[in-house]
């Protein structure tokens, strides 16, 4: 079988249907990942989108670990940087610009639960919020997600428990569970 | 172990957060307390509609962007295929060529020109 490292290789040598199959297979959880930490959905098609260009053009060899981990970082760091610029958008008095794209999240889901889903994890601190979305949504192991964030694995772990423990709190208190 | 495990317990167990000694004493309680599946089993769920984050949407394939280096390769190509271009149409150019054609030049013998005015001629 073929790991998407190789259908990457293909791709950054000009291959459309590696392109095509990479772009299919882990776009929709990128999307749904950077949705969660900044908050639009239209905003996190254009980093996953940004996220999958950087890779292409990222000379670097990573043909070791999880694929799927290495991309969510890339949007993971992107959608961050977006989130902050965002924030100072807002703090700077032209909060208006920041708004026109930031529709909030759960208004644009179809299904009850997903908006519920969707404030109880923007409830979260950030630390909390960021450790669920790498855990669950990008894929990443304690130890990846600990090289990400610049912590311990033992922080990594702390962090995700209490994450879960108030984010069930949470969703309990709505009728979610 | 005799007592039912705690559900904080339960919890790291699922998510893969304790030690291998002891979760390898949670497992085997596990195996015969069917209180501790069923509290298990709550934590799975309740890890499966925290996890369950799936707007739907529609992906659109771009084309895949070609990089800089790659538009520079293209840029030579073209470059490369218009200096052969001209050079061959130089060459053949120069091998077609026909023989120069020489103009002679032909004068008209006339009448000399009229220098004073009776030699003109009235309209009528």
């Amino acid at each position: 079988m073929i790991s998407d490292w190789e259908y990457l290789g293909r791709a950054r040598n000009g291959e459309e249907e590696a392109w095509r199959l990479l772009f299919e297979r882990h776009y929709g959880a990128l999307v749904r990942m950077s949705a969660l930490i900044i908050g639009s959905i239209d905003t996190a098609k254009d980093i996953a989108q940004e996220a999958f260009t950087c890779l292409l053009h990222d000379r670097n060899e990573h043909h070791g670990g999880s694929f799927r981990a290495y991309v969510s970082t890339i949007a993971f760091r992107l959608a961050l940087k977006e989130k902050a610029r965002v924030r100072r958008i807002g703090q700077s008095g032209h909060p208006e610009s920041a708004d026109d794209s930031y529709s909030p999240l759960h208004s644009v889901m179809q299904r009850e639960e997903q908006r519920h889903l969707v404030r109880v994890i923007h409830m979260l601190p950030d630390q909390y919020r960021e450790t669920i979305v790498l855990r669950f949504y990008g894929e990443l192991s304690y130890e990846e997600m600990a090289e990400t964030l610049g912590v311990p694995v033992g922080t990594v772990k702390s962090r995700i428990f209490y994450a879960v423990k108030e984010c069930r709190k949470l969703m309990k208190k709505r009728g979610m569970l | 172990m005799t007592r039912h495990v705690k559900n904080d317990e339960l919890l790291k167990y699922q998510m893969d957060l304790l030690e291998e000694g002891k979760a390898k004493s949670i497992r085997q309680h596990l195996k015969r307390c069917r209180t501790c599946r069923s509290a298990l089993d709550r934590a799975k769920a309740d890890l499966h509609v925290i996890g369950g984050f799936n707007p739907e949407m529609e992906i659109i394939v771009p084309p895949l962007p070609t990089s800089s280096s790659s538009r520079v390769q293209s840029f030579l190509r073209v470059a490369a295929i218009l200096a052969i271009g001209f050079l061959l149409g130089v060459l053949t150019s120069e091998s077609l060529r026909s023989p120069a054609v020489e103009i002679v030049p032909q004068h008209f013998v006339g009448s000399p020109p009229a220098t004073t005015v009776g030699q003109f001629t009235v309209c009528p």
